[in-house]
């Protein structure tokens, strides 16, 4: 070997060793490398500063006596895996929590036996250990946050059961009197007759008016706000109903799903000129009923709100992605202005003008649906020039579950 | 068997005003048997079980119960529940008559013995139907004897 190449090599070496400094000095992580007598070898300052020391404190003396002036869960953690990672050989990871100086903080180890890396007999143990006490802590809120949430969404499907209960036994009674009144007022009517005779023409004019008018009107009112009142009501149980209700996934071919609903709804694209067409369209693992009704209501709608004079387009298409599929519906009806976009999906609320029958729920019980999949369902409009429902469907399920999340 | 017109009814409602309107739909039926109102559960399983303020009742040679389920005290499928549990009121018919159209209320009423049920229909036409029909139940059902015991 000339000089050269010597000179080549060690100019190599050294500029490795300054690669290995700077690696040490920059990782977040700390770093210690300890022979097979435990004393430190290599130590970074992100490992010192977990000890509230320096390193020239730490470096070239042994390990175990800061582990244990630190906290004796540490010391036996450390202990633990050092010696499984020595009889195993392997790479081991563990967790443990561990008072700090500066407070209870949770650390994510892991130990490798460096002989095995370096294929040396040297017993060298390098251990890394990361704070991970920020990540524990977030994840624990997000447990909580779950919890909560859950539990919040649990209440307000027990108080649309309760509400929609408790409400129907007073329209029990509105109803039932008012037909008992009916009754009564047959009653009456049919003694009538016989009574005129005494009355002046004012007294009959003013009974008159009463009978016939005053009084069937008010029935009128009193029935059909019971009526109304009965239609949310169920609407409202329909809607909790659907949020409890429990998915059955299977693979679904949404392509014979559209054509089975194009074919309900046939006659009415037929009388209006109207053209369906479908893209690419995959199956997806869903609940079938829940596909039928989120694609159902969503067509529906379409054929509802279109613009008169305009032959309906109806046009189906889907994206899928790694994690999703996503569904479009898009359509050149009446389409939603951008004010009421937000309220569309609101139970009860329907945008622009009233002349179609329908109860507003439609969107609402789609919502309630994709969202049971643990996807979104958005719309994008213009007035008068059509709209495009958005609906996605995970090919995920988070959870890991027997049923979607809610 | 129980002559039928002598079967009493008792009604088992906490809304003053569903028992009313339950009582003039029996009586436009036709159906001319003594009734008994009860406005919560404790009050159902006293009288059923002669306690408390009805601890001297006339007793009743047979009994039909027609049972709300959301009551005050002690809850309507409770009642069911204890009348199965006991040998002096288990065979005496229970006719759920409820506003809850709920699957789990109406099997778990049928789990507990119940003998039918019945949706209070908001409906007042669907509501008379419903009692009339009860009416017919009564007709035709066959009411055992109460059991003395």
């Amino acid at each position: 070997m000339n000089k050269q190449t010597m000179k080549n090599r060690s100019e190599a070496t050294r500029q490795t060793i300054k690669f290995f400094e700077t690696l040490l000095r920059a990782s977040t992580d700390g770093i210690v490398i300890t022979d097979a007598t435990q004393n430190i070898i290599v130590v970074n300052e992100a490992f010192c500063s977990i000890f509230g020391a320096r390193w020239g404190d730490m470096v070239e003396t042994s390990l175990f006596p800061w582990l244990e002036q630190l906290d004796s869960g540490a010391l036996n953690t450390w202990s633990d895996l050092e010696a499984r990672v020595r009889a195993e050989g392997s790479r081991r990871d563990t967790e443990f929590r561990m008072t700090a100086p500066d407070g209870v903080n949770h650390y994510s180890v892991n130990a490798s036996l460096l002989d095995r890396v370096a294929d040396e007999e040297s017993g060298v143990i390098i251990g890394i250990w990361r704070d991970v006490t920020e990540f524990k802590r977030s994840q624990a809120m997000l447990r909580q946050k779950a919890r909560e949430l859950e539990q919040a969404n649990e209440e307000v499907k027990r108080f649309a059961y309760i509400i929609s209960h408790d409400l129907r036994a007073p329209l029990v009674n509105i109803k039932g009197f008012s037909a008992e009144l009916r009754y009564a007022l047959d009653e009456i009517d049919s003694a009538m007759e016989s009574a005129l005779p005494h009355l002046d023409e004012k007294q009959k004019e003013s009974l008159n008016a009463a009978l016939t008018e005053d009084i069937p009107e008010a029935f009128h009112f009193i029935e059909s706000s019971v009526n109304r009142m009965d239609g949310y009501i169920n609407s409202l149980l329909k809607l909790s109903r659907l949020g409890r209700h429990e998915l059955k996934p299977e693979r679904v071919d949404i392509r014979l799903v559209v054509e089975a609903l194009l074919e309900d709804i046939a006659h009415q694209i037929a009388e209006s000129g109207a053209r369906a067409s479908m893209g690419f369209l995959p199956p997806v693992v869903a609940d079938r009923t829940a596909m039928e009704q989120i694609i159902g209501n969503l067509l529906n709608n379409a054929v509802k709100y279109r613009e008169p004079g305009r032959p309906l387009e109806i046009e189906i298409t889907a994206d899928a992605s790694e994690n999703e599929t996503v569904f479009h519906v898009r359509d050149n009806g009446r389409g939603i202005a951008g004010d009421d976009l937000d309220r569309i999906f609101a139970p009860f609320r329907r945008a622009g003008e009233e002349n179609v029958p329908g109860e507003g729920m439609g969107l609402s019980y789609a919502q309630t649906m994709v969202r049971r999949h643990g996807g979104r369902i958005t719309c994008e409009s213009e007035q008068g020039a059509g709209a495009t429902f958005t609906f996605t469907i995970p090919k995920i399920i988070p959870g890991r579950r027997s049923s979607w999340p809610m | 068997m129980a002559d039928v017109n002598n079967v009493t009814i008792l009604i088992v409602e906490d809304d003053p005003g569903h028992s009313r309107l339950i009582e003039k739909n029996l009586r436009r039926a036709n159906i001319k048997n003594r009734l008994v109102k009860v406005g919560d559960g404790r009050r159902a399983l006293d009288y059923l079980f002669e306690k408390g303020e009805y601890a001297d009742r006339r007793r009743a040679s047979s009994l039909l119960v027609l049972l709300d389920l959301n009551l005050p005290i002690i809850s309507g499928i409770q009642v069911l529940k204890r009348m199965r549990e006991n040998d002096s009121t288990r065979r005496i018919p229970v006719i759920i008559l409820t506003t809850s159209d709920e699957n789990r209320d109406v099997s778990a009423c049928y789990d507990a013995g119940c003998n039918v049920y019945i949706t209070k229909p908001v409906d007042y036409a669907r509501f008379s139907e419903a009692i009339e029909k009860l009416g017919l139940f009564l007709t035709v059902a066959s009411l055992p004897e109460r059991i003395c015991e």
